[in-house]
């Protein structure tokens, strides 16, 4: 059905381009066209597929993209794609034989005439009618029941009749990092598609070779971002917010085993480490490498633990600063509407009734007919990322910095606490590409005994993988908070530091992530108290946010008001759709 | 104070009143029916619970007429008084009248007072709801001189919120929510909207299996790709420009496609699932 002969094939080649939808027959689509199936075959399969075009004669995907041949006309496109994310929904690609299954055409082809017929019994009332017969119209004898027996089926019976090329194929799940990463949306490039072909091996037993994609963003306000901030953020927000996050997206290169020669040719440089991706777990976030000009998908797990609790310690009693607090105030107010106030810009048009009406019937009149705006609507949410790395625990002076700097976290929420703001803390550390978020307070707990006790039970150990723990703040905010303003502040003293995360590296993966934060309309701190590290070096590393150097011999409270103002006016200067 | 009229206002809110015979069509998808008039025959308020345009409304309609009760609907949002509900001194040519709001009239009178989307409306502005809401069903006045009103046997309330669509602060207040009793009303599985269309529509099965279909795949997206997903209503609305003339294709287009999204992106991958299952153009 689809092989056609090499005659008309080449008149396709040579018909005009034509947009979408426009009736014209078969034609020649656009790339975007073929990127928009994206959205087909995700709703299909219920997770996220890419399509991209590919000069290949069949159709094949390995659960994560599909890969279309680009010269088919549309109509044929949409029944391919909506086969192959059938199969894909149905579970084929979990068969547990799939490694033998695949390695020869013959099996192969057996199987995915199985599991085409167990998709369309499985998916009987969401597929299109049309797919639906095509899918039973395949005959097989035995109904199998699940992918395993689909996989025995298709190795031992050899009479069952193969599935007709355009169904597809089916290839084993490659790379899981940027494999699953992937999205509609992206394209890929000429050069790509023609290693794409390269790599196709007869027997089908590759594994998909390196994918390079080019996803063409300028840094900010691209509608790309969003998908792919909720791409890369996947595994730490189940719920994204409303707000639209902008980062910009260079390319991505899959870490494969070896660096590929086309990775290389498209970035200039390998990936410096070839090291597997973070392990799967239920959190975790990219990494910027500068070097490559990309991301590390994957990159850092994220945790989140109680602190042990400390029985010897007794948690210091933090009373809000009257002037901390009004500080705190003056920040997170905003106008709201008064009714029935004795002054104000306007009148209360219900109270000027009640008035009349009062006065009418002879009654003490009540003269309070203003309506006024005044600051006193909270809302504020402030996330506290209290660094517990174990530099912390220097001392600079009689008391340990990090005791400073728990007592200035204990302070600022316990004035946050007060002031009615939605407040969070988590001190957090980081060992190799894992961090840890330890909870003191999350958005809806209290501020009382048990949150103090967890705050004065932290201990500094550990390292500072500062671009994840930004990122899973992020997060946090996003999912946890849903004010206009959003603030997040990090206390800690130094420069980020881990296995393979330090210098240049670090603070640029730093800066990135406060500008992902920032784009997403969250504004960010820094408060770096009694820090022994080179005051330029911290201005270099927030770059844009603000940092506030805070030494416990001099006055604070004006800077840390100051600091949170200007970390508020950096983030509203983005537009945030809610 | 005796001086004051209450006048029944008719110039100021409607009443819907229906027939059993005329009642609007609804088709149920579990025991929502039973459910509603159990509550209403036992004078406990109603909270209806689930997305947009899936039949919380129409429910509502169908239940006062089958029951032979008037029904008065407030549309909530974040300006709504308690005055509006309640009710109001109008000054008329010098002199003041009391007229009734929709929630005092219904206690009066009998009938359904139906708030829809009741947590757009400001707490203060529902807080009058609440001695109607428990065993007591009495509403206090205020304004005329604290009259208080024994709700009429046959007053029920009914509120109406789409949980998924508010933000954390703008829930539904812990002590209205206990007053109430929960209907639940999601999307209708698929044998069940293809009748709805074929009834509301009146487009013919095969039409309505396929926007069935439709709504199936769009509503099997993540919200991160669509801050909404086709609700009944929508497909009800293609159905409607289907049996007008329009070819499914372009209903689905005008009806689905295009309210749910202004993303360039999003509407080509919308596209290409009404290309697979009402045909590419």
């Amino acid at each position: 059905m689809t092989h056609t002969p090499a005659r008309s094939r080449r008149r396709r080649l040579e018909q005009p381009r034509s947009s979408v939808g426009d009736g014209a027959g078969p034609s020649v689509p656009p790339d975007h066209d073929v990127g928009s199936l994206g959205l087909l075959a995700t709703a299909i399969a219920q997770r996220p597929i890419s399509v991209v075009a590919g000069t290949v004669e069949t159709a094949h995907t390995d659960g994560v993209a599909i890969v279309v041949p680009s010269m088919a006309p549309r109509a044929s496109l949409v029944r391919t794609v909506c086969i192959q994310a059938a199969l894909i929904s149905a579970g084929a690609l979990d068969a547990p034989d799939l490694r033998r299954v695949l390695r020869n055409p013959e099996s192969a082809g057996r199987f995915v005439a199985l599991e085409a017929s167990r998709a369309a019994v499985a998916l009987a009332d969401l597929l299109p009618e049309a797919v639906l017969t095509e899918l039973s119209g395949v005959r097989v004898q035995a109904a199998p029941r699940s992918p395993a027996e689909s996989a025995h089926l298709a190795l031992h019976d050899r009479s069952i009749t193969v599935a007709p090329d355009h169904f597809g194929s089916l290839r084993r799940p490659s790379g899981p990092a940027l494999a699953r990463a992937l999205r509609r949306g992206a394209r890929l490039d000429d050069d790509a598609s023609e290693h794409e072909e390269r790599a196709e091996e007869p027997d089908g037993s590759a594994d998909a070779a390196a994918k390079s994609l080019i996803l063409v963003a300028p840094p900010f306000q691209n509608p790309l971002a969003k998908l792919m901030q909720s791409l890369f953020g996947r595994g730490g927000s189940t719920e994204d917010d409303a707000g639209g996050s902008d980062i910009g997206v260079h390319s991505a290169v899959t870490p494969g085993d070896e660096p590929s020669a086309h990775a290389r040719l498209v970035t200039g440089r390998a990936p410096r480490s070839s090291a597997r991706p973070a392990e799967d777990c239920d959190v975790s976030y990219p990494e910027w490498d500068c070097r490559a000009d990309s991301y590390r998908p994957r990159w850092v797990s994220v945790s989140l633990l109680d602190p042990a609790s400390r029985a010897d310690r007794e948690p210091a009693h933090h009373r809000p600063d009257r002037r901390l607090l009004n500080a705190v105030l003056r920040v997170a107010l905003s106008p709201e509407r008064h009714d029935r106030q004795r002054a104000g810009d306007g009148l209360d048009v219900n109270a000027l009734v009640d008035l009349h009406v009062a006065r009418a019937h002879g009654d003490a009149p009540d003269e309070r007919v203003y309506q006024a705006r005044r600051r006193t609507m909270n809302d504020l949410s402030l996330l506290l990322l209290l660094d517990c790395s174990g530099s912390a625990a220097e001392t600079t002076g009689s008391v340990p910095i990090w005791d400073r700097q728990r007592a200035v976290a204990g302070d600022l929420l316990a004035a946050l606490a007060e002031s009615g703001s939605r407040v969070a803390a988590y001190g957090f550390s980081s060992r190799a590409r894992h961090v840890r978020f330890l909870r003191i307070k999350r958005f809806d707990d209290h501020f009382g005994h048990r949150a103090r006790e967890r705050l004065w039970a932290l201990e500094p150990s550990g390292f500072t993988r500062m671009g994840g723990a930004i990122r899973h703040a992020s997060s946090l905010l996003r999912r946890g908070a849903d004010t206009d303003r959003r603030l997040l502040v990090v206390i800690s003293d130094g420069l980020p530091y881990d296995d393979d995360y330090e210098g240049t590296y670090a603070e640029q993966d730093t800066r990135r992530a406060l500008d992902e934060a920032a784009s997403s309309g969250i504004g960010c701190a820094c408060f770096a108290v009694d820090s022994p590290t080179d005051r330029d070096a911290l201005d270099r590393l927030w770059g844009g946010a603000t940092h506030v150097p805070i030494s416990s011999d001099a006055p604070w409270l004006p800077r840390v008001e100051q600091a949170l103002r200007s970390a508020l006016r950096t983030s509203a200067a983005v537009h945030r759709p809610r | 104070m005796s001086h004051l009229h209450s006048a029944q206002a008719a110039q100021a809110v409607t009443p819907i009143t229906r027939t059993r015979e005329d009642a609007p069509f609804y088709l149920p998808i579990a025991n929502e029916l039973a459910v509603f008039e159990a509550a209403f025959l036992g004078g406990l308020p109603i909270m209806l619970k689930g997305p947009t345009g899936c039949g919380k409304t129409r429910l509502v309609e169908h239940m006062a007429a089958r029951l032979g009760v008037p029904l008065y609907t407030v549309s909530c949002h974040e300006d709504i008084t308690a005055s509006d509900l309640v009710g109001r001194y109008l000054l008329t040519g010098g002199e003041t009248t009391w007229v009734d709001g929709p929630l005092t009239i219904a206690a009066r009178g009998g009938g359904i007072c139906y708030l829809d989307e009741i947590v757009e409306a400001r707490a203060d502005s529902t807080v009058a709801i609440h001695s109607l809401a428990d065993h007591r069903r009495e509403l206090y006045l205020e304004r005329q001189g604290n009259a208080r009103i024994q709700a009429a046997p046959d007053f029920g309330l009914v509120v109406s919120y789409n949980p998924g669509y508010q933000s954390v602060l703008k829930d539904l207040k812990v002590s209205t929510r206990q007053r109430m009793v929960a209907i639940e009303i999601d999307f209708p599985p698929p044998e069940i909207e293809e009748e709805i269309l074929v009834r509301e529509a009146a487009v013919d099965r095969a039409v309505a299996a396929a926007f069935v279909r439709l709504g199936q795949a769009v509503r099997r997206l993540d919200h991160e790709d669509l801050r909404e997903v086709a609700s009944p209503r929508a497909l009800v609305a293609a159905g409607v420009l289907v049996a007008r003339g329009l070819t499914p294709r372009d209903a689905a287009i005008a009806a689905i496609v295009g309210p749910l999204t202004d993303d360039p992106r999003t509407r080509a991958g919308l596209m290409s699932i009404v290309d697979a299952y009402l045909g590419a153009a």
